[in-house]
């Protein structure tokens, strides 16, 4: 009798020599049956060079099939996976590689020499290049031993809150696979899927999608791109089911991709949203262009994975609408005094059900600030841990839920989430500036643009010349559009940065 | 005739190298046959955020099918794609 899944690479059970397709990435395919063997291979490797049940195991790789096998062979180690995204930067890579203390890396031959750089001086086991792993001739057909339960981490995923640096939000087996479970659900993602992933697997939403395809045994496509048009052709020539994306991506299909409106896609099923509110105007013309596909959008965050999805026929009726608890789960609304918040009254978004995390990975003031008992239930009496999102939403009559804004200084720009503070952490290393502030305006393409309000060190520098030392050290979605210099900062009352004004001050007239 | 308010080509240059330079700081030096297209600097976003910027900046009035990798290639293709949608 097959078990039920309770460990991540349990998805793969029963792929023993399948020829089904798994994964394209540009010319190559891998079937199902030889990512098992990738998948056991790897985690053989894993274990030759000393990797313990519980260790965490930091993955640089771009999106490729041996980032998809390098993920489910770490759970076969039963190690814990940390993919880094492709876009960081050597500061940033060795920051999450120290923060998590992980025992091995999983690289490729040509970023090691980089990857080495960043983390000299860490204690580390080894680097391991995806080139000297090799595929188990023949994995075992059986129940293989476990060294691990589903309550065991699996994955440590890096987010940005509102200071600091990036934290590590730590996810069980049961999160990702109740996750994967879920979504099947109300997607509706069966074996026939075909879903092109252009999103990094470092984020939530992008790794649910692999997750989910295995799960069902249907294929991804993995995919980057630079123009609009690109996506569209993707989307056309490998028949595309599915497709996932932040705001940013829909601007792009919508203002830069020509093709689309003279382009068929009868294989387009659904696309989905997530990572930011769609302008209202971005999801007409998406239905306009493409009237055949459901428009699912949805809010999550990394902290509780997946929270909250508008079905497609509501899209028309709420257009700006995250929509309702994904099933399995709850989501309220709670006001600052602690009560549930009446129909439209703003409140933070609390979510309950199995997929709130685990919290941050050695923080456990900020993961006490974000995991609290449940409100209205107390432990004695089986209440759980809650997830406080600190997003401000609005419940309407009908129980959909509206986002409103952050209750802090976090800045969401093309689905990324900034600290304020790590951006004004490597403009001060510049030595231009006396003091530096970061916030977000309101842009029509990104959600919220990265901008920097500066007091000058002495005589005022060349901003340009700034920027380029700054995108050195900072991934492209990090670096400010533009340095604004000013001769004082505004302070609240106890004399800090009072950030809410200078966001004020300035939303007021951006509007161009 | 030149008009007062037709820019020539010295003057639409150096607002996009200027403009390019500034958002993304990445590319260095910019000089009229800095790549962009192949850059890493400009990602998929920047090249919407270029035409945008040609269309506020010089009242360009962009069709669909001039979004074309062969325009967005350099600084001297998108001055050449201004020019000709000025003209």
């Amino acid at each position: 009798m097959r078990r039920s899944a309770y460990l991540l690479h349990h998805l793969l059970d029963g792929a023993v020599g399948e020829t089904r397709t798994a994964i394209v990435d540009g010319e190559r395919s891998l079937s199902y049956g030889d990512l098992l063997r990738y998948v056991e291979g790897c985690a053989d490797a894993l274990r030759a060079h000393g990797l313990t049940p519980g260790e965490r195991v930091a993955i640089a790789l771009p999106k490729s099939i041996e980032e998809c096998w390098a993920i489910f062979g770490v759970s076969r180690a039963a190690g814990v996976f940390v993919p880094i995204n492709a876009l960081l930067k050597p500061a940033q890579v060795r920051h999450i590689v120290s923060d998590c203390s992980a025992s091995i890396i999983i690289t490729r031959r040509e970023s090691l020499d980089t990857v080495r750089a960043a983390l000299e001086g860490l204690s580390i086991k080894t680097i391991l290049c995806v080139e000297d792993i090799v595929p188990r001739a023949m994995p075992a057909t059986g129940v293989s031993r476990e060294r691990a339960v589903g309550e065991d981490l699996a994955a440590i995923l890096y987010t940005s809150g509102s200071t600091g640096r990036p934290k590590g939000v730590m996810l069980s087996h049961r999160n990702l696979l109740a996750g994967s479970r879920i979504v099947i659900q109300y997607l509706g993602i069966t074996e026939k899927e075909r879903i092109l992933s252009i999103l990094p697997f470092s984020f939530d939403y992008g790794l649910n999608q692999l997750i989910t395809v295995v799960q069902q045994r249907a294929v991804i496509v993995l995919f980057s791109f630079r123009l609009g048009d690109e996506i569209v052709r993707a989307l056309r020539d490998h028949a595309i089911t599915g497709l996932a994306g932040v705001p940013t991506i829909w601007a792009i299909l919508t203002k830069a991709a020509p093709s689309l409106a003279r382009t068929r896609l009868p294989a387009l099923r659904y696309i989905t949203n997530s990572g930011g509110a769609v302008p209202s105007e971005t999801t007409r013309r998406l239905r306009e262009l493409i009237p055949d596909t459901q428009i699912f959008l949805m809010y999550g965050l990394t902290e509780a994975f997946r929270s909250t999805f508008l079905p497609p026929d509501q899209v028309d009726v709420r257009p700006t609408s995250i929509g309702r608890a994904i099933p399995e789960c709850e989501v309220f609304a709670v006001t600052a005094d602690g009560r549930r918040a009446k129909p439209g009254e703003p409140g933070i978004l609390v979510h309950r059900g199995p997929t709130v995390s685990l919290g941050y990975w050695n923080r456990p003031e900020d993961t006490a600030k974000v995991l609290r008992p449940n409100p209205f239930v107390p432990a004695t009496q089986g209440g759980d841990i809650v997830c406080y999102s600190g997003d401000l939403v609005i419940e309407d009559e009908e129980g959909y839920f509206s986002f409103v804004g952050r209750a802090d200084a976090m800045i969401k720009s093309s689905g990324y989430r900034i600290s304020p503070s790590e951006v004004e952490e490597v403009l001060m290393a510049t030595g231009a500036f006396r003091q530096v502030a970061v916030i977000g305006l309101p842009d029509p393409l990104v959600g919220q643009k990265v901008h920097a309000v500066a007091v000058a060190r002495g005589e005022q520098g060349d901003a340009a010349a700034i920027l380029q030392a700054v995108a050195e050290k900072l991934p492209a979605f990090m670096v400010p559009r533009a340095i604004e210099f000013v001769d004082g900062l505004p302070t609240t009352p106890n004399g800090k940065i009072d950030y809410p004004l200078l966001a004020q001050q300035r939303s007021a007239h951006a509007g161009g | 005739m030149t008009t007062d308010t037709a820019m020539d080509t010295a003057a639409i240059g150096g607002a996009i190298r200027q403009y390019l330079q500034e958002r993304f700081p990445m590319l260095g030096t910019v000089d009229n046959e800095t790549p962009l297209l192949g850059s890493a600097a400009i990602d998929s976003l920047g090249f919407l955020e270029i035409v945008t910027f040609l269309e506020e900046r010089f009242g360009a009035v962009l069709d669909d099918d001039d979004f074309d990798a062969d325009n967005l290639k350099t600084p001297a293709t998108l001055i050449a794609l201004v020019q000709r949608k000025l003209s």
